[in-house]
């Protein structure tokens, strides 16, 4: 407790004092609360602080100005039962020394009203406080627990422990949801919480406590279960009829089980290893649907009335399914948000921390929840979080896995008393629980067990058990359930039993059991009726509000954000890795000449010769770092996922979310590297381009690597898939191995093969070299008329003349007399006639030639003629159009190098944007073959950069040479840029179709059985 | 005209080999026979060399390697600083004739580099050479293969010779193709431009401390030289007269004219006539050239 508010508390209780002096027994009482407050070496101080207050204290009863004042500060730092508990010790203090003046009273009354305590609220207190005799106040809130049986007609809440030697009371107050318990003269081996209860002691109630007394144990559930009877609202009625189970390798996991139940009841699963309780409990709550039988939750079918049933079942599996990276109440906080649209922040805020109050988990709210390795809280702690994210929504059904496992005995207590407490409120509760202590095993209202092999072999109540099974094996004292003297029931008895193996003639146990699980089994059957059950009609309400998509999208997306935020070598080395791969590559990269005749080196742009390298490694690093991104992401959500999947929350949302947060990641990441890539290796002006590639890329592969999260249940196999995934990539890239000089089975001359464009490396590269050539602030203004000059120069240097050099071959022929022996003729003629027609198409104003004579029957002198005449002035004709573009071209250069200044901008403006390694590669020009022959067509391979093919429509069409300009599509031309970056954006929407219909991981796991 | 240019070869060396004989008793005797051996064997071969090339000519002019072949047979020694520099060929990649001139001028020098034997800069200035021909749209002609022929023939200096001329050769063809007469008679003008400079440059650089007769030897070689190609100026003029439309072309051609006007000045034939060549020219007559020359190479070259 804060410092002030003790010594504010401290005068409060002196200026008490001082109303009517100072006796023996208020210093007693003072001294308890201290004891109970602070650490045993401060109470010497705080008791001579508050000797000093009395001695010091000027307060009039009348005079409220202190008094106001120490309760202001009072209210500010402590929370109604806290204040609750002021008051009581006040007015134990009053009735210390049996005198209760009314000016004490006038005194308690102003401290209720500045505390903003209710009237009525003190009166039960001090009524409480001050009787001797329980028996005698009348009040439904006022519960009573002795060792005599009830009189006819007493109906007051009343518990009976036989044993117990001393009366108890416990006062509720409803208004501040508190419970005080006290015990009356003499209070003889009373022990609340492990501390011994003084006779008219009055000590607060929490939820949890444990009172035991003479042998007898009385839970906080147990006492709040009486009060809370009748506010039970809704009735909900649970049953499993007929269920049988069969692994997917065919083992039957469960026999007939069959269960009925209703809200209230708290009913333990309990069975040896391997007895198929997990597998129960997830047919149970809707996991994993039974062969055969139903699962009916108010009578409607879990399984095929899903919709209706949904909200209703809650699940806290045995692991820890918690963000890590994020606090406490964080976690609470989202799932709150998730469960509850209809709250407001306000109204989020409060439910969390009253959930967390409940918990025992307040003071720890702003720790990280932390992995078990990295621990920030305890073991213990982690449970409660974990069952407590369940419980925030409060499902009516509910299925807990062993939620004791690793806990103490006094943790366990606590989890225990937190269900029964649920059950009391209404809640229909299914726990799987291994050794349970014997005041555990108390708290359940039934008991269902299970054998090895799914058989159940008990069902009913737990304490009954024990004598079910003595009875079954004629056991001498079978008629005796629990200890005479402690009342223990032994649990691991029923197991003994069950389990007991054969003892071999030397007396040893044998690993054969006496009696097999069918045989249990079949005793099951026989004496163990299952319970009628009257199922409710009503459809079963659930509290959940789900947020819209919208809203859980922009949930999903702050969480994520938030945990990757406290997150921080994620954070370090996903915003570095960009910078400093981008600045490794490129300084390798960054090649120039040392000039030995001059001495002169410097950088110079034009000439460095790894340009292309450098944008193809570009690309493959953009992939590289999208897929490292994204690899982990689903499946170190995979636990959070299995939570939430009983909420039903939107499949798209989720995924939605983690591509907003992936694609910031990956624009950063992009942004970075072009900014430090670009900038040493010289490449200019062009950075929105580089930027949108990168981009698109990292994104594809975001994607990518999301699929794969989906779809491999370990991080090793993923992150080995990787490099898998990259290789192709890097192969089919278009760079590494050229495509013209890849195995030529596997495309067609002319397009870039089919495996090429599936790679997203191939239409990224493709788009940023042919942006580098022409888009450059250098080339930019050539371009066209570049083009105008290659298109000209390729037809009158290679086309035309190889046209012709077929023609004469043909004529030579067709002069010849037996024209049967010269194979090539007819495919040459063939060859003359397509090319002749798409020529002709094409330039029209050439003129015409008789194509229908370009075949063996028809061919002839006069023909041939003809073609040699359209040849020689389609050449002239081609000579003529690139002498214009040349010289159009050269005045432009020669209106810019007119004066030296503008000589040396021209000249520093080549050095700068344009590069040689780049130009060769987009006009081919080292390529040995300018112009094949491919199928009777002529293939243009030199000068692809300029060179548009041919538009004629059709949806195939885009399948064009690598590295050309734009491409035909639908009967428009797009440029090679646009196309290649939404090719790559298609790319990554088929593979979001893939995420969502989880098609990887549905392939992957039906190739090969997978056994749970 | 063909018989007068060997004639007058002949009749040269005839002169100089008799002078030679009847004065040359000095300590520079051995070098004296063995650079006269030599420099009859080579006119022997830059002979047969001439009449076979003569044939194609390039566009009426000798190859390319002919006057760097004379400069060396006159027994001068390689002068570096008279060629220009290989790096300066990206900052004629700019307009046309910028690139075809100094085309023209790299062919020259890599001529005189290859006579020389100067094979590691050949194939520096073959590389410049090719980003020329690049730029004027002549891809095939000086790139990788014929690099790499040149490689292969790296010890015969007259391979090497050889496949100079026909690449030059090459290239004017090209040209005549495509109808680019203009671009090839620029090309024509740097390489004779540049044989000139390199002429008179080595006229004007000759060392003054070689011994008087030997330097009076070489100086009329090389003066001779130079006059003969008082004839290649005037086949390039016509060839520029074809093309005068073109612009550059044009000045080009005005440069030309009064680059004869300084031949003209000299009054060669008339001195020859009067038999008195050897004794009228020297390295002064020439100044006139020598500074028209400078001033249209600085032109072409920058």
């Amino acid at each position: 407790m804060n410092e002030q508010v003790l010594r504010a508390i401290i005068h409060l209780l002196a200026i008490s004092v001082t109303i009517d002096g100072v006796a023996q027994e208020e210093r007693d009482t003072i001294r308890k609360f201290l004891y109970e407050n602070v650490d045993d070496d401060s109470v010497a101080k705080y008791l001579r602080l508050f000797d000093e207050y009395v001695r010091n204290s000027t307060a009039h009863p009348d005079d409220p100005r202190e008094i106001e004042y120490i309760c202001a500060q009072i209210n500010t730092e402590l929370e109604m039962q806290q204040k609750v508990i002021i008051l009581l010790r006040l007015i134990e203090l009053g009735l210390a020394d049996n005198n209760f003046s009314s000016a004490e009273e006038t005194f308690l009354w102003q401290v209720c009203e500045e505390l903003h305590i209710g009237k009525s609220t003190y009166a039960s207190i001090r009524h409480f406080v001050e009787t001797r005799d329980i028996y005698s106040v009348p009040s439904d809130n006022i519960l009573i627990i002795d060792s005599h049986e009830p009189t006819e007609g007493f109906t007051r809440n009343y518990i009976q422990k036989p044993k117990i030697r001393s009366t108890l009371g416990v006062l509720r107050l409803p208004e501040v949801d508190m419970y005080l318990v006290g015990a009356a003269y003499p209070a003889i081996d009373v022990y609340l919480n492990g501390h011994r209860l003084k006779s008219h002691y009055v000590a607060p109630l929490t939820s949890g406590s444990v009172i035991r007394a003479s042998g007898e144990t009385v839970f906080y559930s147990d006492i709040i279960g009486h009060f809370l009877k009748s506010e039970r609202k809704q009735r909900i009625t649970f049953e499993a009829r007929n269920i049988n189970y069969f692994f997917p390798n065919g083992k039957q996991a469960l026999h007939n089980i069959n269960i009925a139940e209703e809200a209230g009841t708290l009913v333990a699963i309990m069975g040896s290893s391997g007895s198929g309780k997990s597998t129960l409990l997830n047919v149970l709550n809707g996991n994993l649907e039974p062969q055969t039988g139903k699962v009916l939750v108010n009578g409607l079918d879990i399984y095929h009335q899903r919709d209706q049933v949904s909200g209703v079942i809650g699940y806290i599996p045995q692991a820890n399914f918690l963000i890590e990276e994020l606090t406490v109440y964080e976690n609470f906080y989202y799932t709150a948000k998730l469960c509850f649209a209809n709250l407001s922040d306000f109204g989020v805020d409060r439910l969390v921390v009253q959930t967390l109050r409940s918990l025992g988990l307040y003071e720890v709210k702003d720790l990280k929840v932390g992995t078990p390795l990295e621990k920030t809280i305890s073991g213990g702690q982690r449970k409660r979080v974990n069952i407590g994210l369940e419980l925030l929504r409060q499902p009516s059904v509910m299925f807990v896995d062993e939620p004791t496992s690793g806990l103490s005995s006094r943790d366990s207590e606590n989890i225990m008393d937190l269900l029964r407490e649920l059950t009391m409120m209404g809640k229909l509760i299914f726990v799987v629980i291994h050794q349970p202590s014997s005041d555990l095993f108390k708290m359940f209202d039934k008991l269902l067990v299970l054998d090895t092999g799914g058989y159940p072999v008990y069902y009913g109540n737990p304490v009954e058990a024990v004598v079910y099974f003595k009875t079954l094996v004629n056991q001498v004292d079978r008629d005796m359930s629990a200890c005479i003297e402690c009342g223990n029931i032994n649990p691991e008895q029923v197991f003994n039993i069950i389990e007991s193996h054969v003892v071999d003639e030397y007396g040893r146990v044998t690993g054969e059991r006496r009696v097999s699980p069918q045989r249990w089994y079949a005793f099951f059957r026989e004496h163990i009726k299952i319970p009628k059950l009257d199922p409710a009609r009503e459809k079963p309400v659930h509290t959940l509000d789900i947020p819209s998509r919208f809203s859980q999208f922009m949930l999903f997306s702050s969480r994520d954000f938030l945990a990757k935020l406290s997150n921080r070598p994620y954070m370090v080395i996903n915003l570095v890795q960009a910078p400093l791969l981008a600045f490794i590559l490129a300084y390798i990269v960054r090649f120039y000449h040392v000039d030995e005749l001059t001495g002169r080196s410097e950088y110079i742009f034009a000439e460095n010769v790894n340009i292309p390298a450098f944008i193809f490694m570009s690309i493959i690093v953009s992939l590289f770092m999208g897929l490292t991104i994204s690899a982990e992401e689903i499946i170190k959500d995979a636990k959070t996922l299995k939570r939430e999947a009983f909420l039903n929350l939107s499949r798209t949302s989720y995924l939605f979310s983690k591509m907003l947060i992936l694609f910031c990641f990956s624009a950063f990441q992009s942004f970075l590297y072009v900014l430090i890539g670009n900038w040493i290796v010289g490449i200019q002006g062009l950075n929105l381009t580089y930027w949108l590639v990168l981009f698109t890329c990292s994104c594809f592969a975001n994607m990518l690597g999301l699929n794969i999260s989906a779809t491999f249940n370990s991080v090793i196999t993923i992150y080995i898939l990787i490099p898998v995934l990259l290789i192709p990539q890097l192969i089919l890239g278009g760079v590494v191995i050229k495509f013209d000089e890849m195995n030529p089975m596997m495309s067609r001359q002319g397009e870039v093969p089919i495996l090429g464009d599936i790679m997203a490396s191939r239409w990224g590269f493709e788009a940023l070299l042919v942006s580098q050539f022409k888009d450059n602030a250098f080339e930019k203004q050539f371009y066209n008329l570049d083009k105008q000059v290659a298109n000209a120069d390729y037809k009158k240097t290679y086309y035309l003349p190889t046209l012709s050099s077929k023609l004469e071959y043909c004529s030579d022929v067709e002069a010849a007399a037996d024209q049967k022996a010269y194979p090539k003729y007819a495919e040459n003629l063939l060859l003359l006639r397509n090319e002749l027609t798409k020529e002709m198409k094409s330039n029209p104003a050439l003129g015409k030639v008789p194509l229908g004579n370009l075949n063996i029957e028809r061919f002839d002198r006069s023909t041939a003629r003809r073609v040699k005449e359209y040849l020689d002035s389609a050449r002239a004709w081609y000579v003529r159009q690139y002498n214009l573009a040349y010289e159009a071209k050269d005045q432009i250069t020669a209106s810019l190098v007119s004066t030296e200044a503008g000589k040396q901008d021209f000249l520093a403006r080549r050095a700068n944007f344009h590069n040689d390694a780049v130009e060769r590669l987009a006009t081919n020009s080292t390529a040995e073959h300018r112009i094949i022959e491919y199928r009777n067509h002529l293939m243009q391979k030199i000068y692809p950069v300029y060179n548009d093919a041919p538009n004629l429509g059709g949806v195939a069409e885009f399948r064009t040479h690598f590295y050309s300009p734009g491409k035909p599509f639908l009967g428009m031309r797009v440029s090679t840029l646009a196309f290649n970056v939404i090719v790559i954006w298609l790319m990554s929407a088929v593979l979001y179709a893939t995420l969502y219909y989880e098609v990887f991981k549905n392939t992957v796991s039906g190739n090969f059985l997978r056994r749970k | 005209m063909f018989l007068d240019k060997s004639a007058r070869i002949v009749c040269l060396i005839a002169v100089w080999a008799f002078a030679a004989c009847s004065t040359g008793e000095n300590s520079g005797d051995t070098a004296q026979d063995t650079a006269t051996t030599a420099a009859m064997d080579t006119a022997t071969v830059s002979a047969t060399t001439t009449s076979t090339t003569d044939s194609k000519v390039l566009g009426g002019l000798p190859p390319t390697s002919e006057v760097p072949a004379m400069l060396q047979l006159s027994g001068a020694d390689f002068n570096p600083s008279l060629v220009n520099s290989a790096g300066k060929a990206t900052g004629y990649t700019t307009t046309t004739d910028k690139a075809a001139l100094n085309l023209g001028v790299y062919a020259t020098d890599i001529g005189y580099l290859s006579v020389y034997d100067k094979t590691q800069d050949v194939i520096t200035y073959l590389k410049s050479a090719e980003k020329l021909a690049n730029h004027l749209g002549l891809n095939n002609t000086f790139g990788t293969e014929m690099q790499q022929r040149f490689q292969r023939n790296l010890n015969n200096k007259d391979s090497l010779v050889k496949i100079v001329d026909e690449s030059m050769n090459y290239v004017n063809s090209l040209l005549k193709e495509g109808n680019r007469d203009a671009t090839a008679a620029l090309i024509v003008t740097g390489s004779f431009i540049e044989g000139l400079h390199v002429s008179t440059g080595l006229v004007e650089k000759y060392p003054k401390n070689v011994p008087s007769d030997v330097r009076n030897q070489t100086l009329t070689q090389l003066i001779v030289s130079i006059t003969r190609q008082e004839q290649s100026l005037d086949d390039l003029i016509n060839i520029l007269q074809e093309v005068k439309s073109d612009p550059q072309a044009a000045a080009y051609l005005t440069q030309m004219q009064d680059l004869k006007k300084q031949f003209e000045a000299l009054n060669l034939d008339e001195q020859i006539r009067n038999n008195r060549g050897d004794l009228m020219i020297n390295d002064k007559t020439l100044t006139g050239i020598s500074a028209k020359v400078k001033q249209i190479r600085s032109r072409i070259v920058g």
